[in-house]
């Protein structure tokens, strides 16, 4: 009887062996998979970092040549040229008047204003000196008081304080001066509403306006088949902060929002 | 013909599958591995075969038995040999493989050669064979190397040996007593070692379909 009960366990038991093998080997098998994902995405996240890193290194270096460029023009060129315009004037003054030469250096000193106020806006363009000066509040304003629309408004709950760094906002403003340049070039509205505001640790640049407007999907597919060098930038500008841009519209109004955290750049 | 001898017939046949497999379709394997492995598959089913063609008596079968462990699990060593890749775990295997053939020669000799019962080099084979693949698997996933693990043929292997030799080694270490159980507890253990021998090919061939269009 004892030897039957231990026939019976040792089969009963060898039955269970082969079944827990069977789901050793399934367990195994799963366990693999779990890791070899979670390991897929790590090294997903280390590639995503490094080329978020090389992105900002290579947005960084533009942004610091074009500084230095800016300056040259500025502080070289510009006063070269004015130099150039006071020897013109002084020229002019020495010869007669109504001669055909004071006639062609009024030409000169005509065509002489028109380079340096290419050279300035030249220079402006590079680095908006005035973002650097007055910060990004003011320079938002003040391109919304030259914009050629009759009804336009900013409002903002930030006070410039609270945006410490110099990058976040250069790419902010670079984001926004791209979005506006293409609302008014291939969608001119002629009302709109700028709302820069921080909300749970977000900073929200909202874009309302009355023109068509267009969706995420539309936007997509619009940066796919597009090669401009401006939406690119935009782009690569958005990664770096980290942030996200929508598109949204209705039968009256669209809405253009720019989310990106807080603070971002300092933290990653 | 009942149909456990239907079953024996199935299980004694199952190597044809692999067998098959591994000469008509499977171009892709690694031509060490796909040698041994078919050697090892056709010593496998020769026994078999043997047995429905010639009635054995008890002697034979020891004889046939003790001869097929000997040299299958020297061609299971070999197999394991090639799924390592570092010099200290080709070493480990030669050093398992080398106990398993030194007790299996001693006991040969010990016990009036190989027509007596010889558990012990089978249990060793088996032990050897758990532990070679424990010992795999835990490399493989501390090296993470392989993406797709199922489509990855020394998995399928291992996995077929381990529960090969994980369900008949059990039956093994208890030959005495389950020797001299009832006639349904015989047949019980021998089922199983049926089921082990058709699951063992099913997953070789498994493994086989799984690596056609990849390399290992």
């Amino acid at each position: 009887m004892e030897n039957e009960t231990n026939i019976l366990l040792i089969v009963m038991t060898g039955s269970a062996v082969v079944f827990i093998l069977i789901l050793a080997i399934l367990f195994f098998v799963v366990i693999y998979r779990n890791k070899i994902v979670e390991r897929e995405k790590e090294h997903t996240l280390i590639i995503k970092n490094k080329e978020l890193q090389l992105l900002r290194s290579i947005i960084d270096t533009q942004e610091n040549e074009r500084e230095k460029i800016a300056a040259n023009l500025h502080d070289e060129v510009g006063p070269l040229l004015s130099t150039l315009k006071l020897n013109l004037t002084k020229h002019k003054r020495s010869i007669e008047k109504n001669t055909l030469e004071a006639e062609h250096i009024e030409n000169d000193k005509i065509f002489l204003d028109k380079i340096i106020e290419n050279v300035r806006s030249v220079s402006h363009d590079l680095t908006p000196h005035f973002l650097l000066k007055f910060g990004l509040i003011k320079s938002i304003q003040s391109f919304i008081n030259q914009l050629p629309i009759p009804d336009k408004y900013f409002t903002t709950n930030i006070i410039e304080d609270q945006l410490t760094s110099k990058q976040v906002k250069l790419n902010i403003y670079r984001v926004f001066l791209e979005l506006m340049n293409n609302l008014i070039k291939h969608d001119p509205p002629t009302n709109i509403q700028v709302f820069l505001e921080i909300q749970n640790k977000e900073i929200i640049l909202k874009i309302s306006h009355n023109g068509q407007g267009i969706t995420n999907q539309e936007f997509e597919v619009f940066a796919n088949n597009s090669n401009g060098l401006g939406l690119n930038s935009m782009q690569s500008r958005v990664i770096i902060l980290n942030g996200k841009l929508y598109f949204s519209k209705n039968e009256n109004s669209a809405e253009i929002k720019l989310i990106t955290p807080y603070n971002n750049y300092e933290t990653n | 013909m009942n149909w456990l001898d239907v079953f024996i017939v199935i299980s004694n046949f199952s190597y044809i599958v692999p067998i098959t497999g591994l000469l008509l379709y499977n171009r892709r394997i690694d031509f060490q591995l796909k040698f041994i492995l078919l050697l090892y598959l056709t010593i496998s089913f020769i026994p078999g075969i043997l047995s429905e063609i010639i009635p054995f008596s008890a002697k034979i079968s020891y004889m046939v038995i003790n001869i097929y462990t000997l040299i299958a699990g020297i061609f299971v060593f070999g197999i394991f040999r090639l799924f390592f890749t570092e010099k200290k775990n080709k070493q480990l295997t030669w050093i398992l493989g080398l106990m398993f053939l030194i007790t299996s020669i001693y006991f040969a000799i010990t016990e009036n050669g190989f027509s007596h019962s010889n558990t012990i080099p089978y249990i060793i084979l088996s032990l050897s064979v758990m532990f070679l693949v424990l010992y795999y698997f835990r490399s493989v996933f501390m090296k993470l190397e392989i993406i797709e693990l199922t489509k990855h043929l020394p998995f399928w292997i291992s996995s077929a040996m381990l529960i090969y030799f994980g369900s008949t080694i059990f039956f093994s270490l208890f030959e005495e007593i389950l020797r001299g159980s009832d006639n349904w507890v015989f047949y019980y253990t021998f089922q199983i070692q049926l089921s082990a021998t058709i699951l063992f090919n099913i997953l070789i061939t498994i493994g086989l379909w799984r690596t056609r269009q990849t390399y290992c």
